[in-house]
């Protein structure tokens, strides 16, 4: 089983992957429309927007935690270093 | 006579030092040191640096550990399977770990940043699958209409505080053993609309 590069998601099912496609290294939830993986600020955007949304964080706090699980993920390294 | 390879050995020695390091920190708390684990785990201090070679790697694996055990399991009950079933699976894995769930619920702010990433990641992952539920049964008509971090924020709030008043709520140990039928029954009749 992997896990999305970009968000962390554990990736079971052809489903959870980006179009479906399983030799892909991250998810439906990190693909933009056409398939190919969203951008470091799509990517902040959209989990800023999750965790206001899921667990009603207040929204600068929200852009601090996104940022902080994304330091983890491969797919942002070069954006930290 | 089955040979133990040096993967496996090594891979035993770590499982060792993490489940040493869940005795040790749940009982002394947080400034407990790895000393005290490689001591709990019977190999040498340097072997727990081995492994890992900071505290913050050593915390991290055990909130990554737990956090696995959590999220596969929601991840397969959040799809067709309902409220009570999701409920029900979420206070029995976190039954299974009460002391290093009240662990890192204590001391979240004072965990090394990469650490306390991780445990944020493992919540989220929970309100991911919890919101996917809700939603569904709120589109259904089975569930009031309120906002879903409210729901999710709601249920947290209610399993965090019998979880850190446990030694009122069940004096002997285990709270979730004790309470979970309850605790899931009334919070349903909260937010289940009268049909």
């Amino acid at each position: 089983m992997k896990i999305c590069i970009a968000c962390g998601m554990p990736m079971k099912d052809a489903a959870d992957y980006a179009m479906g496609d399983m030799t892909k290294e991250y998810c439906r939830f990190c693909a933009r429309p056409d398939g190919t993986m969203q951008s470091f600020s799509e990517k902040k955007m959209g989990l800023t927007r999750f965790l206001v949304e899921t667990q009603g964080f207040d929204e600068e706090a929200a852009v601090q935690a996104a940022v902080a699980m994304m330091r983890k993920l491969p797919a942002w390294e070069a954006n930290f270093s | 006579m089955a040979t133990i390879t040096r993967a496996e050995q090594k891979s035993e020695t770590r499982r060792r030092i993490l489940d040493a390091a869940e005795s040790v920190f749940t009982e002394k708390g947080i400034t407990a040191t790895t000393a005290e684990v490689a001591t709990a785990a019977g190999v040498s201090h340097g072997s727990v640096f081995v492994h890992f070679p900071t505290l913050a790697n050593l915390l991290t694996a055990l909130a990554v550990r737990f956090g696995t055990r959590l999220g596969d399991m929601l991840h397969t009950l959040s799809e067709g399977n309902s409220v009570e079933d999701f409920l029900y699976a979420h206070l029995s894995i976190l039954g299974e770990d009460e002391d290093l769930y009240l662990f890192f619920l204590r001391n979240r702010k004072l965990l090394p940043p990469d650490t306390a990433a991780d445990w944020l990641a493992m919540q989220s992952e929970t309100a991911f699958h919890f919101a996917k539920m809700m939603q569904r049964e709120i589109d259904a008509g089975r569930v009031k209409d309120v906002p879903v971090y409210f729901l999710f924020n709601s249920w947290m709030g209610i399993v965090h505080y019998y979880l850190e008043n446990r030694d009122l709520f069940a004096p002997e140990g285990n709270v979730f053993a004790r309470r979970k039928s309850e605790l899931i029954s009334s919070y349903l009749h909260l937010i289940q609309k009268e049909i």
